[in-house]
């Protein structure tokens, strides 16, 4: 006689696990939104209402990326967009690091500077970008500076609460012994910063993709936000989607990598932070 | 004199927060009205008080700020309601989560913003595509925090209830609801950002009154001084709004350690 537990599961383990259910959520998604998309375009109402210049199903999306690789605008679209998001997320960081840092080791210019940072840090900066259109032109730099813009307030805000947050008697013991400023900086400060400005600049690639895109939507000549207004005006809903597939893959990429770099940077934090922290990554 | 000292020592920070406030923009004005003096490349806060009243008395501010606060409020309650909704229901049951997190995941990663206009042809220029675009950025940050709130409560706690002989309805209401709270207002602090960066975008593709429209209509015109009063009253309007809620959090659940 069989015993239960010795019984064949119905569903093996391996089918079972949550990258399996994930994996066949999205094709099940996939499917129903193509097979919606066949149905409503065959109903009078919805044909009436021409909603093949609205909503693309899959395979017209899967089709219209196959014919914008093939004539290289994909390309020439990505590389301006990925230009844009390099140069200003680059500024962000080069000024948003010692800022944060300054302000948080010399109280004076901390109490000076922090109304304007919280002020900025709360308005839409995707609200200047009409207006720094106006002052610079078109082109990579203002775009780069509505980036910019975009992503410096999280890097700096977490790098500031990083700074505050080390450990002053781990400072301390490093004084004792001997060690210089320099010492401190580097082998205290930094390390024990690292995992808070790293999750500032994961917050900041979200940021820094959505300013991009609005910046391009407002005036560009190349771009993946370009790309997707010049399409939308024109009622071709095919490459609007591609443009946000290639968008989503790049920003799903970049927050893993930083992932990835946060648990090598410091493995003795990694999941102490992931808790800590899982709020301040929810923005 | 020395009475004043002390004061100034015990409020030190927020002298010097006025102080700051009024040295920059006592800055501001000087470059814009003596060293550049082009009310196209610079404009002053005086400039911009001068066409805040301007637009006050026309009548045309307030149609603005009404259109935008419409769109504001509506998508933003629909994104909580749901938000939370969805996060209670993938925190209860695992198959939920599993089918969703997915995608949760790729819509919230993915620049909604591209959206707009697709949504402005779709439902039209009316009320309607702002709603859906306020919604979509509102209604992540609320789940995923909802989630989080109601999955990293102490296991302990529910033990006790339930040694205590705590029915389920117990246990929800009087720990996890509680336990989940702040992290509940957090998501709805941080969805505010989202959900104005919305309503803003889809409003400079295409509309006939709100901030974003005043802001693209002025720039485009070249009145930079307007588009100013814009992002001016939007960065009131964020900052009074997140620490509001920022309060509201600290009344709720003072035991709560906050970062952001």
């Amino acid at each position: 006689m069989k015993s239960a537990a010795k019984r064949e599961p119905l569903v093996q383990a391996w089918l079972r696990s949550s990258r399996m259910i994930a994996a066949c959520s999205v094709i099940v998604g996939i499917g129903i939104w193509q097979l919606a998309y066949e149905a409503l375009a065959r109903t009078h109402y919805f044909k009436d209402y021409a909603i093949y210049h609205f909503l693309a199903s899959p395979l017209q999306v899967i089709q219209t990326f196959g014919d914008l690789y093939r004539s290289g605008e994909l390309f020439r679209h990505s590389y301006f967009s990925l230009l844009e998001f390099v140069y200003g997320f680059l500024l962000a960081v080069v000024i948003g690091i010692p800022v944060g840092f300054i302000m948080a080791t010399q109280k004076k210019i901390n109490y000076y500077l922090d109304p304007w940072v919280s002020c900025i840090y709360a308005t839409p900066t995707v609200a200047l970008a009409p207006i720094i259109m106006v002052w610079f032109g078109l082109g990579i730099f203002p775009n780069s500076l509505v980036v910019f813009l975009g992503a410096v307030f999280p890097i700096l805000l977490n790098t500031y609460t990083g700074i505050k947050s080390v450990r002053r008697n781990l400072i301390e013991v490093v004084r004792a012994f001997g060690g210089s400023p320099m010492q401190v900086f580097f082998k205290v400060m930094i390390p024990d910063a690292a995992p808070a400005i790293i999750t500032g600049l994961r917050l900041a690639v979200g940021r820094a993709v959505i300013s991009v895109v609005v910046a391009e939507l407002f005036g560009a000549e190349a771009g993946l936000g370009y790309m997707v207004y010049f399409y939308s005006q024109r009622f071709l809903p095919g490459p609007v989607f591609v443009g946000i597939v290639v968008l989503v893959i790049f920003g799903i990429l970049t927050f893993t990598l930083l992932e990835k770099a946060q648990g090598w940077l410091s493995p003795w934090y990694a999941h102490q932070v992931k808790r800590q922290t899982h709020r301040m990554e929810m923005e | 004199m020395g009475n004043f000292a002390h004061v100034y020592r015990w409020h030190e920070k927020k002298f010097d927060a006025c102080l700051s406030v009024i040295l920059g923009l006592v800055a501001w004005a000087i470059l814009d009205s003596i060293l550049i003096n082009n009310p196209l490349v610079l404009v002053g806060p005086l400039r911009i008080a001068e066409a805040f009243t301007r637009l006050l008395y026309r009548g045309e501010l307030m149609r603005h700020v009404y259109a935008t606060l419409v769109e504001f409020a509506l998508g933003y309650f629909v994104g909580v309601v749901i938000g939370i909704g969805l996060g209670v229901l993938m925190a209860l049951s695992r198959t939920v989560k599993e089918v969703l997190s997915p995608w949760v995941t790729i819509w919230y990663n993915a620049p909604i913003i591209l959206l707009a206009p697709l949504f402005i042809t779709a439902l039209g220029l009316g009320l309607a595509s702002k709603i859906v675009i306020v919604f979509i950025g509102a209604v992540f940050p609320v789940l995923f925090n909802t989630y989080t709130g109601m999955t990293i409560i102490d296991g302990r706690l529910v033990e006790a209830v339930r040694a205590f002989g705590g029915t389920r309805r117990q246990i929800f209401f009087k720990v996890i609801v509680p336990g989940a709270l702040p992290l509940v207002m957090t998501g709805l602090r941080l969805s505010v950002g989202r959900a104005l960066v919305g309503a803003i975008v889809s409003e400079f593709f295409g509309a006939r009154a709100g901030i974003g429209y005043l802001i693209t209509a002025a720039s485009e015109g070249f009145r930079t001084a307007e588009a100013f009063v814009g992002v001016v009253l939007l960065a009131i309007g964020g900052y009074v709004t997140f620490e509001t809620l920022k309060y509201v959090e600290r009344k709720i659940a003072p035991w709560y350690e906050y970062r952001v």
